[in-house]
């Protein structure tokens, strides 16, 4: 009887858990964008005032961003300092999709990432600066959308982990 | 004897190669392997790499230009060429401009770029120009990238030339026509006068250099790519009337140095410098003394005879011969046959 009531409590305890990381998994999602929209902010302001080049600003920002998006900054001016000829738009891609799995980023999140990295460095500040509020433009609604579908689905996963937990309980005794 | 000075050979056969393979890294990686494979001889000789959109890829050196084969080749003819792309210039631009065209907003409103290892690049492309002149430039066509070659040495002979009895450096001009080494020749005076040469009894001096071009030191994120001296300073980018006097100013210099002078402002610049007893040395292109009679601004120094010795350069036989070095007062000619100073082997 105690194995039984032992058993049943760990799976609705493992259930519950399960629901809970489902849910926090929005809640990432959408401070990983907040970050983002403030990375890119310091971008545009060191672009239009510092005026410093790609490969020494990145590590630069790097220090100042959430870790999954310095993890690609990092990455980006490695291979650009490493001149093999990669041309920024080829670094870029390449370090957003060696760090796709890492992190909260839903596919949509890092394609615009990455049709960003197509324009930075190819003109001038004036240029750059619209690329960047358009890039955040849209990384806005997109973190809009995602706190909309957090507080929608955030509370229903958690709630879905407890009670699979007590239904498969209950089916088992 | 003075006339038979030789010039020391200090331009090895491997630093030499060294700059081109630095250089190469500039390239797109289509060009790069190109240019990588061009045989040894022509990569010590040569002083441009040309792209030109849609036309085949050139070098230039010994006072003439080549046509590169997609395998490395060389020819006089359109052989086989490789023809430079679009996306070869855009490629090349990235690198040049270290990933960031933003960043050198400036350089291109004048139309080239210093890169690292002072070497510059030429660009042309469709200019945006409003009201305060060209804003930028958008869709490249066209790049030179101009290999500098930094040849110490060749001054040190000349030196003696230029110092009166006392020791004290002359004002100096030197005269000479595009592609013949007045730059080279200008920045080695530079560092002889900075370094100081015992050999001839010259202690080394203060001097200033007004880099209007970032052509003298070549400064890559404000620091020279050209050893200029221990007792250089450097006024990068400087509009040169402006830039003398705030070295007056600040610098406490014994000898000015700049490129070309040509503005009005600039003469009276000069001329108060020298009024605080400070030296002068500068350039002008030209072929020959009466060609600089001709020009508004320098020829009226010359005639006011402000110049103590006026160096005459020419690419016969080769670039960065000395033709003459005259005395600026009564005008006689200081050395019996023109100086070889031929640094690359």
């Amino acid at each position: 009887m105690l194995v039984k009531l032992m058993l049943s409590l760990l799976i609705i305890v493992g259930c519950t858990l399960v629901g809970n990381i489902y849910a926090s998994s929005y809640g990432e999602r959408v401070k990983l964008l907040s970050h983002l929209i403030s990375t890119l902010q310091m971008l545009e302001t060191e672009i239009v005032y510092g005026a410093t080049p790609l490969p020494l600003l990145l590590p630069r920002i790097a220090t100042k961003s959430k870790e999954e998006i310095a993890d690609i900054l990092l990455e980006v001016s490695d291979i650009l300092l490493k001149k093999e000829g990669d041309t920024f738009a080829e670094a870029w891609r390449r370090a957003v999709n060696i760090n796709r799995k890492k992190s909260a980023f839903h596919r949509d999140d890092l394609d615009l990432l990455i049709s960003l990295g197509n324009n930075l460095g190819t003109s001038d500040r004036e240029n750059q600066v619209k690329h960047i509020r358009l890039a955040m433009e849209d990384i806005k609604r997109n973190f809009e959308a995602a706190v909309a579908q957090q507080q929608k689905n955030a509370g229903l996963y958690k709630h879905l982990g407890l009670l699979a937990g007590v239904t498969i309980v209950i089916i088992l005794i | 004897m003075r006339n038979q000075i030789q010039v020391q050979n200090h331009g090895s056969k491997n630093s030499s190669l060294n700059t081109v393979m630095l250089l190469e890294q500039f390239l797109c990686p289509e060009l790069r392997s190109i240019i990588q494979k061009i045989p040894d001889r022509y990569k010590l000789t040569m002083e441009e790499i040309r792209l030109r959109i849609d036309q085949p890829l050139m070098i230039y050196g010994d006072n003439r230009d080549y046509f590169v084969s997609r395998l490395g080749e060389v020819h006089t003819e359109a052989i086989n060429s490789h023809r430079v792309s679009r996306k070869n210039i855009e490629n090349t631009m990235q690198f040049i401009s270290n990933y960031s065209i933003y960043a050198v907003e400036e350089e291109l409103r004048r139309g080239y770029i210093t890169i690292q290892g002072g070497h510059r690049v030429g660009i042309v492309g469709r200019v945006l120009h409003d009201n305060n002149g060209v804003r930028t430039i958008k869709e490249f066509s066209g790049l030179n990238i101009r290999i500098s070659r930094e040849k110490k040495g060749i001054a040190t002979s000349l030196l003696s030339y230029l110092v009166n009895s006392k020791g004290e450096f002359l004002n100096t001009l030197i005269v000479s026509p595009p592609q013949c080494g007045k730059t080279t020749l200008l920045r080695d005076i530079i560092r002889s006068l900075s370094e100081g040469r015992k050999e001839i009894n010259f202690r080394g001096v203060k001097v200033g250099v007004v880099d209007e071009r970032s052509e003298i030191g070549a400064c890559y994120l404000g620091a020279p790519q050209n050893d200029l001296g221990p007792r250089t300073d450097i006024l990068d980018g400087c509009p040169k009337a402006e830039g003398i006097m705030m070295l007056v100013r600040a610098m406490s210099p014994q000898v000015i140095a700049t490129d070309e002078i040509g503005r009005r402002e600039d003469s009276s610049a000069i001329e108060e410098a020298l009024m605080a007893g400070i030296r002068f040395i500068t350039t002008v292109h030209g072929k020959s003394l009466e060609d600089v009679y001709s020009k508004p601004v320098i020829g009226e120094l010359v005639k006011a005879k402000i110049f103590d010795r006026i160096i005459i350069l020419s690419n016969r036989p080769e670039v960065g011969t000395i033709e003459k070095i005259i005395d600026g007062k009564n005008l006689v000619n200081l050395i019996g046959a023109p100086l070889r100073n031929r640094m690359v082997t």
